[in-house]
């Protein structure tokens, strides 16, 4: 967790307690405090927080909604043993500054919250006068008024100051969102601008040899008697080698198609792996590895995003590339495999594997072995969220004992349409 | 020059290296239909081994291939000798700019796809040898532009930073507006000191840099196609025996401090 996330949760926290303790302390002044209450009051506050850390969420307001209110109404009974008004009058207003501060623009939502503290303050003291007054007459109406006020005042404040902390935390989550998003987006370009270089060498290599057969065969068919069988051979050529192209087109256009246009449905394995190849080929073609695609059968399918099951895969072959150049074997294999619910791809390289203590971070974003300037360090990570949100996972294959030195990567996706629905937008964003 | 009735033995023997197969086959169509015997090979290390047991008369090459790329196999061939085989390389991404390429002794640079018989003529053009290359009939109207500069010192006895001789052609430091590559234009130098036309020829651009970038000077590498001054022969002697070991036109690598004198050029 970054460290200004942990700062502002320990902070509001600490709020908390500060507000229990004065409360308590301020009961304790009275002598009407009990150390349970006190006890209490902290475990709750540590527990609400936990809480709003962890949903990150509106209800986590909600939770701490609750928790004052059985607070409050704890500390009624137990100090009063009757139906004194201040814990569900505060309570009651409570919510004002949360709402105020979720809902209003900040300035006036300050306003409105200072408004209702005062107000709180003012009702917590009458009240809590009169009443403690009316239990004990003995009680000194100063320090009731004090202490009854800086209860009221503590409790205001730290839940705008919780409030403020969830707003801030919501804002945070929704920039990290956003940044995640550019990250995501910046990781594809970045894998497409390696890809570039390749798909114009992938391109305009078949394109010379189409240019060359073309003209080549119209020159035969000027000679006399025409070469006619020479003319069929390039032309069947030129054919297949305009599909190729196709492929690699083809396969750019689905990994930069954008999420939206992107819609998840049942895809061709062989579709998917050929366009992989044709975007990956210069680069493996320029690190001398060879590319070992295993036989796949014409009828296999998954249900995903093509564009974001593309670019796991790029991102595999492409990693897998990186480390098998290193190698002296210098390979890397896809596979894949398939059971009546599943899909499983298998990438596998000469490479020198993920070290052992390294298996656990690798997923983990920014971190890369490559060094600076080679890759971002994000690609495993979003690779993982994009099998994730395709309702798949992604992770690192067990080695052999025999082989321990291969590293393998299984990206496993359904095979149909979830039944749930999974909402593959949402889930990535 | 040869055809494709001569026989076997008297072909100028081709050696072309490419790793897509189908692209190695139908480069060595081309050449065949036009008279040339063929080697081919996948890698740069093949065809090496190629050149050491066989006398090959002029190198096609890919740049990129994975068991070894034509850059690395154009250093091998011209450490050993300077310009025979001569080396046309063939890319299909900007892997080298055709400045580099020519500084390390390529002839020609052919960015794929390529017209086919664009190729055989270069093939063709790169066999011919200096003299016979520089004799070829030009006309006026094959040019499009005029460059005049006066040159301070006569560049094959100085290095100058104006001007850079190759043994194919030369760069030229330039400030104004410069040409495009692949076009043709006449070019003047006339020496500071002294009357004389030092060189009047017509050149192709073969490739420019429009900003200076480190060392590189601006200007353009221009690859010189025909001799008005002096005639061929007068130029083998004097020019192209000076440039005999030199690059085929250098990238514009600044040599010295920056002179003084100003460059007196104008289209």
């Amino acid at each position: 967790m970054p460290f200004d996330k942990d700062y502002r949760s320990l902070f509001s926290t600490c709020c908390y307690l500060m507000g229990a303790s004065a409360t308590v302390l301020g009961a304790e002044a009275l002598s009407y405090a009990e150390t349970e209450i006190f006890v209490a009051s902290c475990a709750m506050a540590v527990l609400s927080f936990t809480a709003g850390i962890a949903t990150k969420r509106v209800s986590s307001l909600i939770i701490t909604d609750l928790y004052f209110f059985l607070w409050m109404t704890y500390c009624t009974l137990v100090l009063y043993r009757s139906d004194g008004i201040i814990g569900p009058t505060t309570s009651l207003f409570e919510p004002m500054p949360v709402l105020a501060l979720a809902l209003l623009p900040r300035r006036r939502a300050i306003a409105w919250t200072a408004v209702v503290i005062l107000l709180l303050a003012v009702l917590a003291a009458s009240n809590t006068a009169k009443e403690l007054r009316e239990i004990d007459p003995n009680i000194q109406w100063p320090s009731t008024f004090v202490s009854w006020t800086c209860a009221a005042l503590a409790l205001s404040t730290n839940f705008a100051v919780g409030s403020l902390y969830l707003r801030q935390l919501r804002a945070t989550t929704s920039q990290q969102n956003r940044m995640t998003q550019q990250l995501q987006l910046s990781e594809k370009f970045a894998a497409l601008g390696e890809l570039a270089g390749g798909v114009a060498h992938e391109v305009k290599n078949p394109l010379a040899l189409i240019t060359l057969r073309v003209d080549q065969a119209r020159r035969l068919l000027d000679k006399t008697p025409p070469d006619i069988d020479r003319v069929q051979s390039f032309l069947a050529e030129v054919l297949e080698t305009s599909r190729q192209i196709n492929d690699v087109i083809t396969g750019l256009n689905q990994m930069t198609r954008q999420s939206k246009a992107d819609e998840a449905s049942p895809i061709f394995v062989q579709t998917i792996v050929n366009s992989v190849v044709g975007l990956c080929r210069d680069k493996l073609d320029r690190h001398g590895v060879r590319l070992d695609v295993a036989t796949l059968s014409a009828d296999a399918t998954v249900f995903a995003r093509s564009g974001q099951v593309m670019q796991v895969l790029v991102n595999l072959v492409q990693n897998a590339c990186d480390a098998a150049a290193l190698s002296p074997e210098k390979w890397v294999s896809i596979e894949f495999r398939q059971d009546s619910a599943q899909g499983v791809f298998i990438v596998r390289d000469s490479g020198a594997g993920v070290p052992l203590a390294l298996q656990g971070t690798i997923f983990e974003p920014f971190f890369t072995t490559k060094p600076a300037g080679h890759g971002t360090g994000l690609g495993l990570s979003i690779s993982r969220k994009l099998a994730v949100a395709n309702g798949g996972t992604l992770q690192l294959g067990t080695p052999t004992n025999s082989n321990s030195s291969i590293s393998t990567f299984i990206l496993t996706l359904p095979r149909r349409q979830p039944k749930t629905g999974i909402d593959v937008e949402e889930k990535v964003a | 020059m040869t055809d494709a009735t001569a026989p076997s033995h008297n072909r100028r023997i081709a050696l072309v290296v490419e790793d897509q197969e189908r692209l190695r086959a139908a480069i060595c169509f081309e050449l065949e239909e036009a008279g040339f015997s063929t080697r081919e090979a996948d890698c740069g290390p093949e065809a090496l081994k190629i050149i050491a047991m066989e006398k090959i008369d002029i190198v096609l090459s890919d740049i990129r291939m994975p068991k070894g790329g034509g850059v690395e196999l154009l250093q091998a061939i011209r450490s050993r000798n300077v310009h025979t085989p001569p080396v046309i390389l063939m890319t299909a991404f900007a892997d080298i700019t055709i400045g580099d390429a020519m500084d390390k002794g390529a002839e020609r640079v052919f960015v794929k796809p390529f017209e086919p018989h664009l190729l055989v003529e270069a093939v063709r053009d790169t066999l011919l040898g200096l003299k016979a290359k520089l004799a070829r009939p030009v006309s006026a109207a094959q040019s499009n532009f005029e460059i005049e500069v006066t040159i301070d010192a006569d560049p094959t006895a100085d290095a100058s930073n104006q001007l850079q001789f190759g043994r194919g052609g030369f760069f030229l430091a330039y400030n104004d507006l410069l040409p495009k590559p692949g076009e043709q234009g006449h070019f003047s130098f006339t020496l500071k000191h002294g009357p004389t036309v030092w060189l009047d020829c017509l050149g192709r651009v073969a490739w420019t840099r429009s900003e200076a970038d480190g060392s590189l000077m601006r200007g353009c590498g221009v690859e010189i196609i025909a001799l008005l001054t002096p005639t061929p022969e007068e130029y083998c002697g004097r020019i192209g025996r000076a440039m005999s070991s030199r690059m085929y036109i250098p990238c514009g690598t600044r040599q010295a401090p920056p002179t003084t004198s100003k460059l007196h050029s104008g289209r």
